[in-house]
């Protein structure tokens, strides 16, 4: 016979817990060649590393940097009010993000999220409006590549620096990058790059071999109300599936390159910078307590309904037992009195 | 005039009789006195025919004074358990399973990191329509429905459960929604509520309401006006009357893998399992 069990996890949702929540960098590199996308952990992994060493050299360690495996998951956490930024990578594939979900990823990216995207999140046949609103590339076409372990990789793409930032300032003019594909525009418009009607687009790398008819922006930055993002066309990954597992540092090709990862290190580092100061911070927090506080006061009420309404239901009945107890003792010691004690 | 003896007797008689109803009155007010099952039905298949529906219902009616009574509908698809978690082994602890399952454990960290935590619900339970085996069910709805806007109920997933078969291996493995009834097909796409739902009846007391995904004058929308999150809550429902949800599915060829269609009723925010049902259902061509 089947056991039921159940776990209530009833958690005291008082504010002073919420007084522990930590600031979140989210990392997720996923391949959405299947559906729900698969989390690319080794390139994950090496991700995760990179943003934490950054994050600590630059902002301390109340930051926390940590990935989720599930896809949805991370499209839920990335939201939530502790999280100030993220890296997220995208393989592209046969499917598209929800409205919804593009839609609140801009407005949270307005409010201020520092953003940091690789490859497919600029990739509109995938993530439909977040390549334009938040990845302003517009990309409908990818350059493929293809990386053959063991061999040579015959996918390589020449970044050329197009503006001086602080992102850059201490790359290289050149940046020589293999990778399984780019992300372009097609066709690359005569009278210039496709630009958002909004905000603020710096090139800051140009690709100059991926396609023959012109070059294409392949690193920029984009700022638009609050929000900060850096969006890297190129750097296609796969480590989810297949043979790669057997080779868990297949995908270093890219990331094993210091200029490249200075490259993440000085993007992500600035994506977060108006977030991640100590001030901010704290306000941030707050707010995300105040926030949290409210949402979960239904559910603390709900809780404290059911507890109250069992009470009340076991009062009752220690009432009515105590009163039936009382009267049937009674009711005994009459009857006894006349049936024993009572002479006739 | 009755001898002293006699007297003794009858009067023994009757502390015998005062002491055994006083028992029968005290386990009458401490039993569980709460909801009694009226209907619960739910089927083996759907989308096998062009033509006809099938139905999904359930009805109580409180034996007490309740302060709330809550139907919370879950719709979960199939997905293959090797693509989550590849090493499978034999269930040995359910605590262990969800430990070791990425969307489970990352969701319960997270809640209880950000001192979100609130009601997470793991019930071990029979499948209704399958005998001899079980599932697991994981269910987020209530701390989804508090932290996300409702538009989520078929867009977060909040609902993860097991098939567990008699030697405890893992039968099949579902994720899914706060919802009546969602199905994926290919790419991720989804054939919403309004889509795959005919009709909602809503019995509450003596009033019902109709919700149809073409509504009429009479009717509100499936779309737009059914409560979210799967849950139909009722306030201070009347004793002996009766509450009820019945889903009136639009049949037709829909080939969407198998689908976890579950139930569960809470009265005062607690779960009954003897009023919850759980079907795991085969869609397409028989």
């Amino acid at each position: 016979m089947a056991k039921s069990i159940l776990i209530l996890i009833t958690v005291l949702l008082v504010p002073e817990v919420l007084g522990d929540i930590k600031p979140l960098v989210l990392v997720g590199c996923f391949d959405g060649q299947t559906f729900p996308p698969l989390l690319c952990a080794n390139y994950t992994s090496e991700m995760v590393n990179l943003a934490t060493e950054a994050v600590r050299a630059n902002y301390g360690d109340e930051i926390e940097v940590r990935s989720f495996n599930d896809w949805f998951f991370f499209l839920d956490a990335i939201t939530m009010p502790n999280v100030i930024g993220a890296i997220l990578s995208l393989r592209e594939g046969l499917f598209q993000i929800p409205a919804l979900r593009q839609q609140e990823l801009l407005t949270y990216f307005e409010r201020g999220l520092g953003l940091v995207g690789i490859h497919g999140v600029g990739y509109y046949p995938c993530v439909g409006n977040i390549s334009r609103d938040i990845f302003p590339i517009d990309g409908n076409r990818i350059i493929p590549g293809k990386i053959t372990r063991n061999k040579v990789t015959t996918s390589r793409h020449t970044h050329v620096k197009y503006l001086n930032h602080t992102i850059n300032a201490q790359s290289p003019q050149i940046l020589d990058l293999p990778d399984a594909g780019l992300v372009y525009k097609d066709p690359i418009p005569e009278g210039g790059w496709w630009m958002p009607e909004e905000g603020n687009v710096t090139v800051l790398y140009v690709s100059t071999t991926a396609t023959p008819s012109g070059e294409v922006p392949s690193v920029l930055l984009y700022e638009r109300k609050s929000g900060r993002s850096v969006y890297f066309a190129g750097l296609r990954h796969i480590d989810s599936t297949g043979r790669y597992d057997k080779d868990p540092n297949w995908f270093n090709h890219s990331l094993a390159i210091p200029e490249l990862r200075q490259l993440l290190t000085s993007s992500l580092v600035y994506v977060l910078a108006p977030f991640a100061g100590k001030d901010s911070l704290e306000a941030r927090m707050h707010e995300s307590s105040t926030y949290l506080d409210e949402k979960l006061a239904t559910l603390k009420r709900e809780v404290q309904m059911g507890e109250e309404a069992l009470e009340k239901h076991r009062n009752r009945a220690i009432i009515n037992t105590v009163l039936v107890a009382i009267g049937s003792g009674l009711a005994s010691i009459i009857v006894g009195y006349f049936g024993f004690v009572r002479k006739s | 005039m009755l001898g002293r003896h006699a007297r003794g007797y009858a009067a023994l008689i009757l502390i015998a009789v005062l002491v055994s109803t006083a028992l029968t009155a005290i386990a009458w007010i401490w039993r569980a006195r709460t909801l009694r099952l009226l209907a619960l039905q739910g089927p083996d298949y759907l989308f096998t025919a062009a033509q006809g529906q099938e139905i999904i219902s359930i009805s109580v009616t409180p034996e007490r004074n309740l302060e709330t009574l809550e139907f919370r509908f879950r719709a979960l698809v199939t997905r293959d358990p090797l693509s989550v978690q590849r090493n499978l082994s034999k269930v040995t602890s359910v605590q262990q399973l969800l430990e070791s399952w990425p969307p489970i454990a990352e969701r319960q960290q997270y809640f209880s990191a950000i001192g979100a935590e609130a009601l997470m619900f793991v019930h071990e339970v029979p499948v209704t329509n399958i005998e001899g085996q079980r599932l697991v069910l994981v269910d987020f709805g209530k701390v989804y429905s508090s932290l996300f806007d409702s538009r989520h109920d078929n867009e977060s997933l909040t609902a993860f459960a097991f098939l567990i078969n008699e030697t405890d291996q893992i039968a099949g493995y579902f994720e899914g929604y706060s919802d009546y009834l969602v199905a994926r097909v290919e790419r991720g796409a989804q054939l919403r509520r309004e889509r795959l739902l005919q009709s909602v009846r809503v019995q509450s007391g003596d009033e019902i309401v109709e919700y149809a995904s073409d509504p009429t004058s009479d009717q509100l929308s499936i779309q737009h006006d059914l409560p979210p999150w799967g849950q139909i809550a009722f306030e201070k429902p009347s004793p002996d009357k009766p509450y009820g949800a019945t889903l009136i599915v639009k049949e037709g060829n829909i080939q969407v893998g198998n689908l976890l269609v579950t139930v569960e009723t809470y009265a005062e925010g607690r779960w009954y399992k003897d009023a919850s049902g759980y079907w795991v259902i085969r869609t397409g061509l028989r």
